[in-house]
């Protein structure tokens, strides 16, 4: 019974509807922005001899690589989910519909040598599919307001999603860590320079999807003799003590700061960036009290009068 | 006295939340059954140490190698019409989805010796023909190359780059259509 009530404490813990709400806009809003950036209808004609790195699922299934003309059309109407998910407009679908995108149009771009940092694409839209992120601040809310029916808020549903977003990126960080310790050993892999090596060689030429834009990680790897272990070390220590952030509001504060920091150099000395897994942090962010805007009464209902006659 | 922040409230009983109007069993049966999925699918990735995206064990730099003071790669090298001879990345060559990182595998001395100079060739004329595409496509249209080459690169790793520009190569293939045939 114990471990029933430390499941249901937390996972179901009451959260704020406007938090969710707010963490919602703004993931969307700047997955959008990813999203006109991206190209992955250019699959359509990449040479078929490419076609055999698309994802392990899409291979099970024999799924081929369709055309331009679809994929340019699919790529759209994701966007659109996108978009209508960041409005919140059928939010549960368009948040669905984001994911199960995602899942195609990545699934076709490498993912399985180059596609860890879409992973949040895929997984952040899901988990918000199945929760009642459109509750507030979203257009659905305000036809629903507007047809006078009132919106009952029940606090657990809104928890919940911002948890699991949470778990999900201390998963990804502690597996990291977890990973150099399995293939490199502790302290091996912290002092066997790999990531002095990794920096240098970056430099020179395509170490990942795309080249780094500077020149931070050489010049870093100047300043002293033993730049790269303390790099490794901070890295690592960072990647295995995150998952102290979903317990711990001290850790939150030094964990959280220090990996998105993490994240933006990676993507300036060693090429690879985690935009999604960045964005997600967003989750991390109590927005209704930092705004001043908590929310009300657990399971107060909504206003039934229109949002424009308040 | 520090003033208690909203996050810091304690759990609600989830039996009294039921009552009050809380999620129903079916709700939260749902949502576990969610994060079953969610979690459960990474944390078998993890065990196995084996990814299936997009579920992964996320080993991006984990492996611990021998330091080298070399870097090995493929290069993919464009002739454009007046012989000048240029690296094939970058948005305007090959897009936005490809870039020398995942054009390495399928060039790569492994693939030769497995695959065959043949297929390579074959491989090389489809690359021609794509990038020659991106380049008529791209928002300044470069002319269409002449001739694309494949090159085995060598560089000595230097904190200072000077080398960067520099690799020793090794052409390995090309493709020139007046010489390799019409279509690829």
């Amino acid at each position: 019974m114990i471990g029933a009530r430390g499941w249901n404490r937390f996972w179901f813990a009451p959260g704020s509807a406007k938090d969710l709400a707010i963490s919602r806009i703004l993931f969307f809003t700047g997955f959008v922005a990813f999203s006109l950036l991206k190209s992955f209808h250019e699959w359509g004609t990449i040479p078929p001899f490419f076609h055999e790195y698309r994802a392990t699922y899409l291979l099970w299934m024999g799924v081929p690589v369709p055309g331009t003309g679809v994929l340019l059309t699919v790529e759209w109407a994701w966007r659109l989910a996108l978009v209508f998910a960041a409005i919140g407009l059928f939010t549960r679908s368009s948040c669905l519909a984001a994911a199960l995108g995602s899942l195609f149009l990545m699934g076709l771009d490498a993912p399985e040598v180059a596609g860890r940092s879409y992973t949040a694409g895929v997984f952040v839209p899901l988990i918000l599919g199945f929760s009642r992120c459109g509750d507030t601040f979203s257009l659905d809310n305000w036809l629903r307001q507007r047809r006078g029916h009132p919106q009952i808020r029940v606090p657990e549903e809104y928890g919940w999603p911002v948890q699991l977003v949470r778990v999900f990126l201390a998963y990804i960080f502690f597996a990291a860590g977890f990973a150099k310790i399995r293939y490199g050993g502790f302290p091996g892999w912290m002092r066997s320079g790999t990531i002095s090596d990794a920096i240098l060689q970056a430099a020179y030429w395509y170490s990942s999807r795309a080249r780094p834009g500077t020149n931070l990680g050489p010049w870093l790897l100047h300043l002293h003799p033993r730049m790269g272990l303390a790099v490794a070390g901070v890295a690592q220590f960072a990647e295995l003590l995150y998952p102290c952030a979903l317990f711990s509001r001290q850790a939150r504060k030094i964990v959280l700061p220090l990996m998105a920091t993490m994240l933006i150099g990676f993507w300036l000395c060693l090429g690879p960036f985690f935009y999604l897994t960045l964005l997600a942090h967003v989750f991390w962010i109590p927005w209704s009290a930092w705004l001043g805007i908590q929310d009300r009464q657990p399971g107060a209902q909504e206003s039934a009068a229109p949002a424009v006659a308040q | 006295m520090t003033e208690k922040k909203p996050e810091d409230k304690p759990a609600a009983d989830p039996a009294a939340a039921a009552k009050e109007g809380g999620m129903t069993p079916a709700r939260r049966w749902l949502v576990n059954g969610l994060i079953a999925v969610v979690l459960g699918g990474h944390l078998v990735s993890l065990a196995a140490g084996h990814q299936v995206w997009p579920f992964s064990h996320y080993p991006m730099f984990a492996e611990r190698r021998a330091r080298t003071k070399v870097i090995h790669a493929t290069i993919l090298a464009g002739v454009a019409p007046d012989g000048t001879e240029f690296w094939l990345e970058g948005r305007q060559n090959l897009g936005v989805s490809l870039s020398p990182f995942l054009y390495d595998d399928p060039f790569s001395a492994d693939a030769r010796e497995t695959l065959g100079m043949p297929e390579i060739q074959r491989r090389l004329g489809q690359m021609f023909r794509y990038a020659n595409d991106q380049r008529a496509r791209a928002s300044t249209p470069a002319p269409p190359m002449t001739a694309l080459r494949l090159y085995d690169a060598t560089w000595s790793l230097n904190p200072t780059l000077s080398n960067r520009a520099t690799p020793r190569m090794t052409r390995v293939a090309a493709w020139e259509p007046a010489v390799s045939g019409g279509q690829p």
